[in-house]
């Protein structure tokens, strides 16, 4: 049985770090004051002579072999046939275990009620032939909600990790990256021009 | 004209197989595109053995109808000639009799050429029933091994519809392969198990092993386990399929832990391809490594870097070795002789080279808990270079 794993594809040619993917997202769950599931990292890295500057906008990755799944001492987390790793709340009891074993530190510990929250990648929305809200509310398009399978035999400006992204892969990050573009600055632009007219435009090979 | 009225009758293969070896006076041989073998019948009595597979060597002839090929057998070898079972595009399976092309008259040749289109509908029906078998059992296998389900009463009715064994404990073998032969690997897996059926599936091109466990006491599980993957691989060589990798889990005691011990069987494979620990993984004996990766990437980066860091940079600024080097001197059990011929180099170079990394590190290379440190370091380092792809 082939199944389908669906995740995050992020362009960080186009993220401008306004940060509405992470209040759009708390908006929508309801979470408490000051917690997230989403985060935004100013990205800068020195390659070569090159200084490489972005942003970068990271959930819950809904891993292919997720750590918190294995470890759950509750069975709190599965995981569904399009791969988005859910969590129960009435099977959680707060343990932590989930928020520590996760490489990418994604589950969080609600304050308020005592037990893990995180990304469930809007999967009542996806049902309905929504997008999550963080990808529905991004103004210049920086997230998609793909198929990894697909994407991965067919796109070749996609990678698997940007400079800055943690290594780590074994758990299989259900999340893919457009390749970084120099003068993305100059893109942006274009990119907020093009919007006013109300057409999404980009010229990819723009310096 | 006969054979098609037995199979509308609802004959199955092996009684075809009967009525055509009888009618050839040799033994046939049935096997399906995985080359497994599906019938035979021996009307000579020659006492021949058949396993479960029957390892072809493709040989092309001027004549299309049908290939001839040697078989290598405890009796010395044995002449086959073997007619293709297959429509435009797709292989069905094989009807093997074993003779030589020599011995075969026109009229043998002419009835199994007539046969061969029974067979093609018989050898659809087979595999239109396994595909629909293995649908219903698939779709139950998901919930187990991703948790996905609400109840355990209902899982357990249809474990008990599909006549599971559901006592525990339970061990999974996670394989993986090339993508094109994942259907192979499924169907190569030995039919049995500690006396019960094997649970299989593919999940994200791997195939999965279910294993029952009942009665094995517990020190004889993994020499059981090891059995049976030499069975696999085994019956995967006479399909010409040698790169595969499997991760073994530990045990559940329950249909209800499975998911637990799949991720431990996928983590076994993946660090097993990580680390080079050769094609079979068990996560019991990961050590360890299994604990390294769960802890914060962030960290696992900062400590990798921190004990690491000044040798990468001398060797990008230098031109330098001193990383491969230190990789060496570890993988040789810190032995100076072996290093040296391993790196090629004299073992005073070695010695000046690890001077070195002591400075670079700030570390004692004879101390235990350096060396730990260092040899974890390493693994993180091997852990970064790997995309999962």
């Amino acid at each position: 049985m082939t199944l389908r794993q669906r995740g995050f594809l992020f362009d960080p040619n186009r993220c401008l770090g306004c940060r509405t993917c992470i209040m759009a997202c708390a908006a929508n769950k309801n979470l408490p004051v000051g917690m997230y599931f989403r985060t935004i990292e100013n990205q800068e890295q020195k390659i070569g002579n090159l200084i490489l500057k972005y942003y970068l906008s990271t959930s819950c990755n809904h891993c292919n072999n997720p750590e918190c799944f294995r470890l759950c001492p509750k069975k709190a987390l599965k995981k569904r046939k399009d791969g988005i790793v859910l969590h129960d709340p009435l099977k959680c009891d707060g343990c932590g275990t989930c928020t520590r074993s996760c490489p990418f530190e994604a589950p969080v510990i609600n304050n308020i009620t005592g037990k893990m929250i995180k990304c469930d990648l809007c999967h009542e929305k996806i049902d309905e032939g929504k997008q999550p809200a963080c990808i529905a509310a991004c103004p210049v398009k920086a997230l998609q909600l793909i198929n990894i399978d697909e994407i991965d035999s067919q796109a070749d400006d996609i990678v698997r990790r940007l400079p800055g992204v943690i290594k780590i892969q074994i758990t299989r990050p259900a999340m893919r990256y457009k390749k970084l573009k120099i003068g993305s600055q100059a893109l942006r632009n274009s990119v907020a021009d093009n919007l006013e007219q109300g057409e999404l435009k980009y010229k990819d090979d723009q310096v | 004209m006969q054979a098609m009225h037995e199979l509308a009758k609802g004959s199955q293969i092996t009684d075809l197989t009967e009525m055509l070896a009888k009618q050839l006076e040799k033994v046939v041989v049935i096997t399906d595109a995985t080359n497994r073998i599906l019938a035979h019948y021996d009307p000579l009595d020659t006492g021949i053995e058949m396993s479960k597979f029957f390892t072809l060597k493709y040989h092309a002839t001027k004549n299309k109808q049908y290939c001839d090929g040697q078989w290598e057998t405890e009796l010395g070898l044995i002449d086959y000639v073997y007619f293709p079972i297959k429509v435009e595009g797709k292989s069905y399976g094989n009807c093997i009799v074993l003779c030589s092309s020599e011995e075969m008259a026109i009229e043998q040749l002419k009835l199994i050429e007539q046969m061969s289109l029974v067979y093609l509908l018989a050898l659809r029906e087979i595999l239109q029933n396994d595909a629909a078998r293995e649908r219903v059992s698939d779709e139950i296998v998901y919930d187990i091994l991703y948790n996905n389900y609400d109840s355990k009463v209902a899982l357990y009715e249809k474990a008990k519809h599909l006549h599971w064994d559901m006592e525990g404990p339970y061990a999974i073998l996670v394989v993986e392969t090339k993508e094109d032969k994942i259907n192979t690997v499924r169907k190569a897996g030995p039919l049995k198990f500690n006396s019960s059926s094997p649970i299989h599936t593919i999940v994200n091109e791997k195939v999965v092993f279910i294993l029952s466990l009942t009665n094995i006491i517990s020190k004889n599980i993994e020499d059981t386990i090891d059995g049976f993957v030499k069975k696999l691989l085994s019956n995967l060589a006479s399909n010409h399929i040698k790169d595969v990798h499997i991760g073994i889990s530990s045990t559940a005691k329950a249909l209800t832990d499975l998911h637990q011990c799949f991720q431990e069987a996928k983590i076994a494979l993946e660090l097993g391809k990580v680390f080079n620990l050769g094609k079979i993984n068990h996560f019991e004996k990961m050590g360890f490594l299994k604990f390294v990766f769960t802890a914060s990437a962030q960290e696992l980066q900062e400590f990798e870097e921190r004990i690491l860091g000044n040798i990468i940079v001398h060797d990008l600024e230098l031109e330098a070795d001193l990383l491969d080097t230190l990789k060496v001197y570890i993988e040789q059990n810190c032995h100076i002789a072996n290093t040296a011929k391993a790196k090629y180099i004299h073992e005073n170079t070695l010695r000046n080279r690890l001077k070195k990394i002591e400075q670079l590190v700030n570390l004692d290379l004879s101390r235990i808990d350096h060396l730990v440190n260092i040899y974890i370091a390493l693994q993180i380092l091997a852990l970064d270079f790997y995309d999962g792809s």
